[in-house]
């Protein structure tokens, strides 16, 4: 573990920690915090964790994956995806050792609420019988954006948020664990945001179209760090 | 109503040097692949010294008696792009037709899977994978136009399993860049079968596994029969092709791309040999059968689901239903009945009939379920219509239980 060991070497210098040697880039957030109706401000980053953000963690030896872009892409400008919330939990650890702060995903509450200006209404349900609620949510409407693509190629929010309407679905830490919706420890799939909220179990990487799965599923996964805004 | 997509009209010196390849040639007779070998930077820039003649001057002169087309009456049969099945009546009426169909040649590049952006430069009849349906009684001919649209890269022709003799035709239809033929063949067997392009060695599975094929349905004059002999009819048709592809990948693992139609016959020689798909798809692409374009029906309407796979063994399931009627082979032998997966031998095309008893969403897969997910090989029935408790109900919604 070796975040452990070298905590006593982060030290903040101008943009970026310095964290065993190696320069941590200091995740930038979105130019105004996100304010809920209740009052609480959420500071958001502004542009998803990036492949040379993700490489930075994988080098560190804190994340499994090593991710690359297409020859033709710049890491830093490219989203990481083909995160598993087992890989986004290894980041979020990471990042918060590193940097002494206490990032986290959001809630499926706070996703919807800051996303809500940029994405398309839902649409009705297909089916209104009860009995066919397990189909009722299969979209019939055409799905333009699933080609994974630089940041900035979508939308942005009036707080600065960049891309939530993009190709990149993004975990959430709230937990699916059921239509009963019970509390669970060891939880199954968790919810992501995107053009549409999904549940995706913990472990996939690619939620592969197709097969038996009802709906059209998420195109890419990826993550989007928040944090409270410090009180002043 | 020819979309000349090609960039490669433009290079014309290129284009020639191509026509010139057709020397190599007599290649496509031999079975030899006419462009073997040949890479896009190794392509010389001369032009060839001389063209072949003719193609007035090949017509073989006639030595077997003419064809007796009396009794036949002439109709055109306007082609429509898959899923969908041209106008056609399920029992014929009158007497036996020349069905005269026109399909063009057309090479364009399609993306097969918009996540990762994977495209194939496509061999297509008329711009669609699969190629179109076409339909017939049995007795009836197929008089067929191909044409290669004047900016193709490659010759292409076509080999239709319900025909006899010549390769299928194959052998009498080959056409290059600028050029035409017309086939007639009769319609002996009843049943669904494929055709495809056959240009010769290597070039028939690079131009197959590239979406160059089709299924033709010979109907019984009488229609449809379960075994007893009773007339069986639909109210749609879902013409479904699965397209195996095998796209090259760069060192890094990303889908190549390539500038013009045939660019990538090496890499994709390579990657055919491992016989492991990259892709396997229905309807061309990725999700071409789901979403805003999944297939629509009713409760009580009966669907025919005809399943085209030039290549390779495939099983389509219809979850959540069957196949109440199975053509796996013709339509000479009774149907399978209540079937749940049916198996398509590469190289063939099937029918399975089916009547929709519940509403809701039925995924339509190849049941090696790897290819459906994770190559593609999924399409989506949205049935609408009234639930039935008696066939199915959830007796206890998923709920927490004492432990």
């Amino acid at each position: 573990m070796p975040w452990l060991v070298g905590l006593a070497a982060v030290a903040l210098i101008g943009a970026v920690f310095l964290y065993d040697d190696a320069l941590v880039p200091t995740p930038q957030m979105a130019e105004n915090p996100v304010i809920f109706p209740d009052g609480t401000a959420l500071n958001v980053q502004k542009y998803e964790v990036t492949v040379a953000e993700w490489n930075v963690c994988h080098a560190a030896g804190a994340c499994t994956l090593n991710l690359r872009v297409a020859k033709n892409r710049t890491e830093s400008k490219m989203p990481a995806t083909g995160l598993s919330y087992l890989d986004v939990s290894q980041y979020l650890a990471w990042i918060n050792k590193a940097t002494d702060q206490n990032f986290r995903l959001p809630t499926v509450q706070e996703w919807k609420f800051m996303a809500a200006e940029v994405l398309p209404d839902t649409p009705d349900p297909i089916f209104t019988d009860p009995q066919l609620s397990w189909a009722s949510s299969y979209l019939l409407e055409p799905q333009t954006k699933r080609t994974l693509m630089p940041q900035g190629t979508f939308a942005t929010t009036s707080q600065g948020i960049v891309d939530l309407n993009g190709s990149v679905w993004e975990w959430t830490k709230d937990c699916y664990s059921g239509a009963s919706k019970r509390t669970v420890n060891n939880c199954p799939a968790y919810f992501v945001g995107g053009e549409h909220i999904a549940a995706v179990p913990y472990l996939v990487r690619d939620p592969a179209r197709g097969g038996c799965a009802v709906g059209v599923p998420p195109a890419h996964l990826g993550m989007r760090l928040v944090h409270v805004k410090p009180s002043h | 109503m020819t979309k000349f997509m090609n960039p490669g009209l433009m290079p014309t010196s290129r284009r020639n040097v191509l026509r010139g390849s057709v020397l190599a040639g007599a290649a496509a007779m031999t079975g030899a692949p006419a462009f073997a070998g040949q890479r896009h930077a190794a392509v010389p820039k001369t032009a060839p010294m001389a063209y072949f003649s003719d193609a007035a001057e090949q017509q073989v002169k006639a030595e077997a008696a003419p064809a007796d087309l009396s009794g036949y009456t002439r109709v055109k049969q306007e082609l429509v792009a898959p899923p969908f099945a041209p106008a056609h009546e399920q029992v014929a009426t009158g007497g036996p037709k020349i069905i005269e169909i026109t399909m063009e040649t057309e090479e364009r590049l399609m993306v097969v899977d918009e996540d990762t952006g994977a495209s194939i430069w496509a061999f297509t009849y008329n711009g669609s994978v699969p190629g179109p349906l076409i339909i017939c009684h049995q007795g009836d001919m197929i008089e067929l136009t191909l044409r290669n649209p004047v900016d193709s890269q490659l010759e292409h022709n076509i080999d239709f399993h319900a025909s006899t003799g010549a390769l299928g035709g194959g052998g009498l239809t080959h056409v290059y860049p600028g050029e035409e033929t017309v086939l007639r063949w009769k319609a002996t067997k009843a049943g669904c079968f494929t055709y495809h392009c056959a240009p010769g060695g290597a070039m028939i599975p690079y131009h197959v596994t590239h979406g160059m094929n089709g299924a033709v349905m010979v109907l019984p004059r009488d229609g449809l029969k379960d075994a007893e002999g009773n007339a069986l009819t639909y109210d749609s048709i879902a013409y479904i092709g699965e397209q195996d592809y095998y796209l090259p990948k760069d060192e890094n693992g990303d889908y190549r791309t390539y500038e013009y139609a045939g660019d990538d016959y090496g890499d994709s020689l390579d990657e055919m040999r491992t016989l492991t798909p990259t892709h396997s798809v229905f309807n061309g692409a990725v999700g071409a059968l789901t979403g805003e374009a999944a297939l629509r029906a009713k409760v009580g309407e009966t669907v025919l689901m005809i399943h085209n796979q030039a290549n390779r063994d495939t099983r389509p399931h219809l979850i959540g239903g069957h196949g109440n009627y199975v053509w796996e082979t013709s339509f000479s032998s009774p149907p399978l009945t209540d079937v749940e997966t049916w198996f398509v031998r590469g190289g063939t095309a099937v029918a399975a009939m089916y009547t929709f008893e519940q509403p809701g969403v039925y995924a339509y897969v190849n049941h090696n379920l790897i290819e459906a997910t994770l190559l593609g090989a999924a399409a989506h029935f949205v049935v609408e219509g009234e639930w039935d408790n008696n066939l199915m109900e959830q007796v206890v919604a998923p709920r927490a239980f004492a432990t």
